[in-house]
């Protein structure tokens, strides 16, 4: 099981991007690197082209949460997006909706806080290494 | 003809040749010709006369129906595997087309067109259509059909298709036969597994033509050929299917059946499918097969009737025998004959299951589905493929009948398809059938506006999954062609539903499978300005459009150069690791091409735009490949000239500020001098002035008109590698300007300031636009720098964009968005250049390294030789001065609160006494090249240390020049270094009255001075200085009218000084002066006779004056009271006026120098005032008996006793006005 989860701004920027999951680690082939960067590669572009559906139904649905919107060979890609039309993009392989929407609340309560820095800029990337160490705590905690 | 239209099955496939030798554009304009009749009606079709057997297809059945053609021009044997089982796939015709022009015998070509058609043993019917024929060549030829270019083509080509189409219904009709018959059908299998090396062999091969089919309709000719000979199925396949496939009339059933088994792969079909499932089993399922092939076929010839009842039948017998594969297939096929009948208006539910009695079983289960409203056709159409999935899953399981990942792909893609087709067509209707059944491009439009896509019923988010579900991992697997099929597919379909990401995604993608095709070896063979073919160009519109989705397109390389520097903010649209891939594989596309244009392009484009993101070394890769692409180019012939490509280089420029003596002071008008000005400015009462914008030293600089002005560039390197500037020079608007070029290299990331010249020409405004930069390897260019933005602009900017920015946008909208920020033009530097100046330097001057060494009071002089060292000549010249002291007192005197007489004392000596002066001359004119001489007065001040003289000097009186005009002066300064030393001092002041020298009276207070015999000696002076009365009247007058001013100098310095001292009375006496020689270290008393004074009250009362403009400032310390303020008056006057008359000078004979003493030291008491000053009125006595009265002295008198004398009192009145009383 592996995840990749991408923040990605109102200007399709990624402000924030993490990687997590086992497959990345278990899969020490040849060369584990060079395909785990071509495997980054084409995750960054599965969830750029999602945006797209995002965009789609994020009109259509009060929820913040807009579950699986799309699906790339065995890849789903779950969205949530925030009331800044901050997209919060998951890329994963099993469905297990309430767990990902638990991870979504609790990041974008960590995004909310990073949000109210006065010296945090809209769609600047997120450095802050609070938000990465909660982002993957709570990634340990709900996938 | 796109494979995945929906309707697909129900094309028949037919192949256009060319019988060559044929050129390309004849080719195609006769293939466009021949494709205007794709579609033919039924009842057009010229009925068959033939036999009973083809009745079965005869076009007689339903007249409404239609038969569409699907004219190729190339053939993919790669899927004959499924030719099959989709009946589709199949070429069933072949069309020649020949241009009898190319050929003199017409025979002849047909025997090569017969040739041609051996390699399609599938197609059942073919024609040799010649165009264009000469009236000389004979139509003759059996089988070759001649089509005239003149009368009614059109017509002619009609009903030669029509024939066509009768031709391949009959055949069809012979198939089905043969199909019939059959007794075991095999399900299609993926070659691969035995043939890989065949495969990639044939690939490589046909690289070029096969896969720019999906790109573009057309290929080269060349290619064409090539392709339609190594299109050819292996060589054994060939022998033994010849004879059966080269024959036009009726397909024997067991050649046929040989034939679709003799290729080699098939044949291994064959033997592995035999292995596994018992035949028995495959018996059992044959005859529902056998109706789903049928029933294609029905629908090919557009008999829907007879297919819907057909795939029916198909459908219940493949259920029954759970064969999942061909079930799903008949469904698939049902989909369609019910969206045909859809867009025929056809009612062919009902009619059928009259005239069939067999399908009323099955038809009670599906008539709802055709007779009821269309609306909800496609509803069911998609429900109908879900099942249609569900089937194809299922047989994952089985082994012998697994769905060809293809078949399941395409299955999904065309559902994808279906619904974005009735999406953009705003809703199922006859326009979204019309798309579905032709296809061609949607117009976009229609459905633009998001929140439409629910009125249609359709969502786009329906379709990407239905998409989606097509674009599985298994795609991987399957060839590169198939692939670049699907990717394309989806790209089309997600363009049409607007999804640009998607888009892009999939364009990306093809793009990428595409690649290792169209990598060809680099051959140096000189292809001289070849143009890009089809593929190339299409493949290069692919990427524009891949790279503006992701925010890198061709829009960011309109932008101006010179604001780009605000644009290497990180924060602006995109994903960046995704554009550098982007870019990246544009790169690599172009340069497999090569097409070294784009290659300049993206490189460029991936440094500017992302070189923050880029490694060091990638950077420096990568510019050091551009100039390498370029000579590549060149070589090529093309034109490779382009410009600068990165950041604007140019952070600032600014003029830099002359040296001090260059420097041009502008003055208002000619004929007030620079002193005028000065004592203009101190009329006002007030020191400080807040309304009074003072002017700031450095905001106006002038160039003066030929002469080098130097200009600060400041130039920054953002990237990682050095940036080699070949050229550098300034660029300029306005007058006329001469820049230097110089040349520099910035190292990576650093940036410079240079210092560049240039020469404006003549006086007016020059505006500095920026640099011209010619950077290494690109053309010069013109970087602009504008001024900041003022304030006011800024608010009137943001008061316009208050609109637009409460509009936010989000997503791709961003993207349009950016382009549209203008950048208004922003103002550029300016300055003024002013007309020629002359210039002068200090050539000599008479002090020894600039230093003098005067005694306090010393008047000395000295020379500065001036030399004229300008190209025009000097008539004004002027000089002010400045000294250390100044300062000095003025902080002192404003820091302090000292007494008035005090302060009066200190601004006199800091003001009145100036270390240097000057006596001005008129008619200045120093010509180019001579000097002048200027005499300067230089005064030993006391605690005078240094001293500046400063020159001023300018070319007032031009030839056409009015007295208004302002004019310049520059300035020339002189330091002098001084050493003052005191030589003298003058102390312990008195003033006495004269008393009688009565010898041995010793009650005078007079006679304290230890130095009788001096007393007496300067006596005698003064009695010489006047010996015109009698010694009483001169002791009387002394008494009265005079007092005696006593005060001692003292020689501080070695040497002996002459000291004159003069007291000037005015009137009508002469001045009376001493003169003493003072030795070293010793004192001299003075002595002088000075007249009393008398002042009026009223002038003694005035107050102190104040030399400088000095705010009034209310004294803070302790007030005395009137009496001490009047005597503090009055003895500041009464000092005034003595100090007046006095003058000290002294001399020494040994070095010539001469001074004056300062006496200002000296300080006068009350006693000495009551001395000084005349009383108001006074009294005298007098004896008048003269004969018995001696007077002794003023006021004594010797007279006898006892005897009556008259005494004269005398009052005098001194003061001006009248007195009445006493």
């Amino acid at each position: 099981m592996s995840f990749y989860f991408a923040i990605v701004g109102t200007k399709d920027n990624p402000i924030y991007e993490v990687e997590f999951g086992t497959s990345g680690t278990k899969a020490a082939g040849l060369d584990p690197n060079a395909k785990k960067d071509e495997h980054r590669h084409l995750n960054q572009f599965i969830i750029h082209s999602a945006l797209d559906l995002v965009e789609e139904l994020q009109w259509n649905t009060n929820a913040m949460y807009l579950k699986s919107v799309d699906k790339f060979n065995e890849w789903h890609i779950s969205a949530f997006i925030s009331a800044g039309n901050i997209k919060f993009m998951l890329l994963h392989e099993s469905k297990n909706e309430d767990s990902i929407r638990n991870f979504f609340n609790e990041c974008h309560e960590s995004y909310i806080k990073i949000l109210m820095n006065p010296f945090y800029e809209i769609n600047s990337p997120i450095t802050s290494i609070g938000f990465d160490t909660k982002v993957r705590y709570a990634a340990k905690r709900y996938l | 003809m796109d494979p995945l239209l929906f309707t697909a099955p129900a094309r028949i496939r037919v192949l256009l040749v060319p019988v060559h030798p044929i050129k390309a554009p004849t080719f195609h304009r006769h293939v466009q010709l021949v494709k205007n009749f794709n579609v033919v009606r039924l009842g057009d079709v010229t009925p068959d006369m033939r036999g009973v057997q083809s009745a079965m297809f005869s076009s007689q059945l339903f007249h409404e129906g239609q038969l569409h053609f699907n004219f190729v021009t190339s053939y993919e044997p790669e899927h004959a595997y499924l030719e099959e089982f989709q009946m589709h796939r199949r070429i069933f015709g072949v069309i020649g087309i020949m241009d009898c022009c190319e050929w003199s015998d017409l025979k002849e070509g047909y025997n090569k067109f017969s040739e041609i058609i051996k390699n399609y043993r599938t197609a059942v019917a073919h024609r040799c259509f010649a165009f264009d024929p000469s009236e000389d060549q004979p139509d003759d030829t059996k089988g070759l059909i001649m089509i005239p270019n003149v009368g009614e083509m059109n017509f002619y080509m009609s009903t030669m298709i029509s024939d066509f189409a009768n031709n391949i219904l009959t055949e069809f009709g012979n198939l089905a036969t043969d199909i019939e018959k059959r007794q075991i059908i095999y399900s299609p299998k993926i070659p691969t597994p035995n043939s890989p090396q065949l495969q990639n062999g044939s690939n490589n091969q046909q690289s070029n033509g096969r896969y720019s089919a999906p790109l573009q309709s057309f290929s080269s000719p060349e290619l064409k050929s090539s392709q339609a000979f190594s299109l050819t199925p292996p060589v054994q396949a060939m022998t033994t299917a010849g004879v059966g496939g080269a024959a036009a009339g009726v397909a024997p059933k067991e050649s046929y059946h040989s034939r679709s088994f003799s290729s080699s792969t098939l044949v291994n079909i064959a033997a592995q499918a035999a292995n596994v499932p018992t035949d028995m089993r495959l018996k059992k399922r044959a005859p529902g097969r056998i109706l789903k092939l049928i029933a294609d076929l029905y629908l090919m010839a557009g008999i829907l009737p007879n297919a819907l009842q057909n795939y029916m039948l198909a459908i219940e017998a493949t259920k029954a025998n759970s064969d999942y594969l061909w079930h799903g297939s008949a469904l698939e096929g049902l989909c369609v004959v019910l969206l045909l009948a859809a867009y025929l208006h056809a009612e062919i539910g009902p009619p059928i299951i009259q005239s069939q009695p067999l399908a009323s079983p099955t038809a009670t289960d599906q008539p709802p589905s055709s007779p009821e409203s269309p609306k909800v056709l496609w509803v069911e159409t998609t429900e109908k493929y879900v099942q249609v999935l569900t089937l194809y899953a299922k047989t994952s399981s089985s082994s012998n009948d697994q769905v060809p990942p293809l078949i399941y792909t395409e299955a999904c893609l065309k559902v994808a398809k279906l619904l974005a087709c009735i999406w953009v067509a705003g809703g199922w209707g006859d326009d979204a059938l019309k798309l579905i059944v032709h296809g061609g491009t949607p117009e976009k439009g229609l459905n633009e506006k998001w929140g439409l896509s629910s009125v249609c019923g359709v969502s786009k988010i329906e379709v990407t999954q239905w998409a989606m579900k097509g674009y599985g991992s298994y795609v991987e697997d399957m060839s590169i062609t198939e692939q670049i099929h699907i990717t394309t597919t989806l790209s089309t379909i997600f363009s049409i539903i607007n999804f640009r990401r998607k888009h892009a995604f999939f364009l990306r993608q093809t793009a990428l499978l595409i690649l290792p095709l169209i990598a060809k070896p680099r051959n140096s063979s000189p292809q001289t300005n070849k143009p890009p073919t089809g593929s190339e160009s299409g493949l290069l519109t692919c990427l524009k459009k891949v790279t503006e989705t992701y925010g890198i397109g061709d829009d960011v390389d309109q932008t101006d150069y010179s604001v780009m520097a605000e644009d290497a903010r990180p924060l602006t649209f995109g994903w960046p690791d995704i554009q550098i891939d982007v870019l990246k594989d544009a790169l690599t596309i172009s340069d497999s091409l090569p097409d070294y244009p784009s290659m300049v392009k993206y490189t460029t484009r991936l440094l500017r735009k992302l070189f923050m993101y880029l490694h060091r070394d990638e950077q420096i890769r990568l510019s050091a490949s551009i100039p390498r692409i370029v000579s590549a180019g060149k070589k090529q012939g093309l034109d490779m000239e382009f410009k600068y490509w990165g950041l604007n280089v140019v952070k600032g420029i600014q003029v830099c500020r002359p040296t001090s003596r260059r420097i041009p002071y502008p003055h208002a008008g000619k004929k007030l001098s620079l002193k005028n000005e000065e004592k203009k400015e101190g009329v006002s009462p007030f020191i400080y002035q807040s309304f009074n914008k003072k002017k700031a030293d450095n905001t106006q600089i002038h160039l003066v008109a030929n002469e080098t002005s130097y200009f600060l560039v400041t130039l920054a390197n953002p990237f990682a590698f050095d940036l080699d500037i070949q050229s550098i020079s300034i660029s300029t608007d306005g007058v006329a300007f001469t820049p230097n070029t110089m040349s520099i290299t910035i190292l990576a990331n650093t940036s410079i300031t240079l210092r560049l010249l240039g020469t404006p020409t003549e006086p007016g405004e020059l505006i500095v636009r920026g640099c011209k930069i010619k950077v290494h390897g690109c053309l010069e260019q013109e970087f602009c720098v504008y001024l900041p933005p003022s304030d006011e602009e800024i608010k009137r900017k943001e008061k316009e964009e208050e609109y637009s920015k409460r509009i936010k946008k989000c997503g791709l909208a961003v993207l349009d968005n950016l382009s549209h920020t203008t950048n208004n033009q922003k103002g550029f530097l300016k300055v003024s250049v002013i007309s020629e100046q002359p210039l002068i330097k200090i050539k000599s001057t008479s002090l020894m390294h600039g230093a003098i060494m005067l005694f306090e009071g010393e008047q000395a002089e000295m020379t500065i030789k001036l030399e004229n060292v300008g190209k025009i000549p000097v008539d004004f010249l002027s000089l002010s001065f400045s000294d250390s002291t100044i300062a000095n007192t003025q902080a002192l005197l404003n820091s302090s609160d000292m007494p008035a007489e005090e302060a009066y004392e200190m601004e006199l000596y800091a003001l009145r006494q100036s270390v240097f002066s000057w006596n001005q001359k008129d008619n200045v004119k120093i010509l180019p090249g001579s000097e002048w001489i200027v005499n300067i007065n230089v005064f030993g001040k006391r605690g005078c240390v240094n001293g500046t003289i400063q020159i001023d000097y300018g070319y007032l009186n031009r030839p056409n020049t009015s007295d208004d005009e302002p004019f310049y002066t520059r300035q020339v300064h002189y330091p002098v270094l001084l050493t003052i030393h005191q030589n003298l001092e003058t102390i312990s002041m008195d003033i006495l009255n004269f008393k009688p020298l009565c010898e041995g009276e010793n009650d005078g207070v007079v006679n304290s001075c230890s130095d009788n015999n001096k007393l007496i000696e300067d006596l005698l002076k003064v009695m010489k200085w006047n010996n015109k009365g009698t010694k009483e009247d001169f002791m009387e007058k002394m008494e009265n009218d005079y007092c005696l001013l006593t005060f001692d100098i003292r020689n501080v310095w070695h040497v002996g000084f002459d000291v004159t001292i003069e007291a000037d009375e005015g009137e009508e006496i002469d001045p009376l002066s001493i003169t003493t020689t003072i030795q070293p270290t010793s004192t001299a008393r003075i002595i002088l006779p000075i007249k009393r004074i008398s002042l009026s009250e009223k002038e003694y009362t005035q107050p102190i004056p104040s030399l400088s403009e000095k705010q009034f400032v209310v004294s803070k310390g302790p007030k005395g009271t009137v009496e001490q303020e009047r005597l503090a008056l009055a003895l500041f006057w009464y000092r005034e006026k003595l100090l007046q008359k006095i003058k000290a000078i002294w001399e020494s004979q040994l070095t010539n120098q001469k001074g004056v003493v300062d006496i200002r030291s000296l300080r006068l008491n009350k006693s000495m005032l009551n001395v000084l000053k005349i009383n108001e009125i006074s009294f005298g006595i007098d004896i008048e008996d003269g004969s018995k009265v001696t007077k002794l002295s003023c006021n004594q008198f010797k007279c006898p006793v006892n005897e009556f004398v008259k005494m004269k009192f005398i009052i005098y009145n001194h003061q001006g006005i009248y007195i009445l009383e006493i």
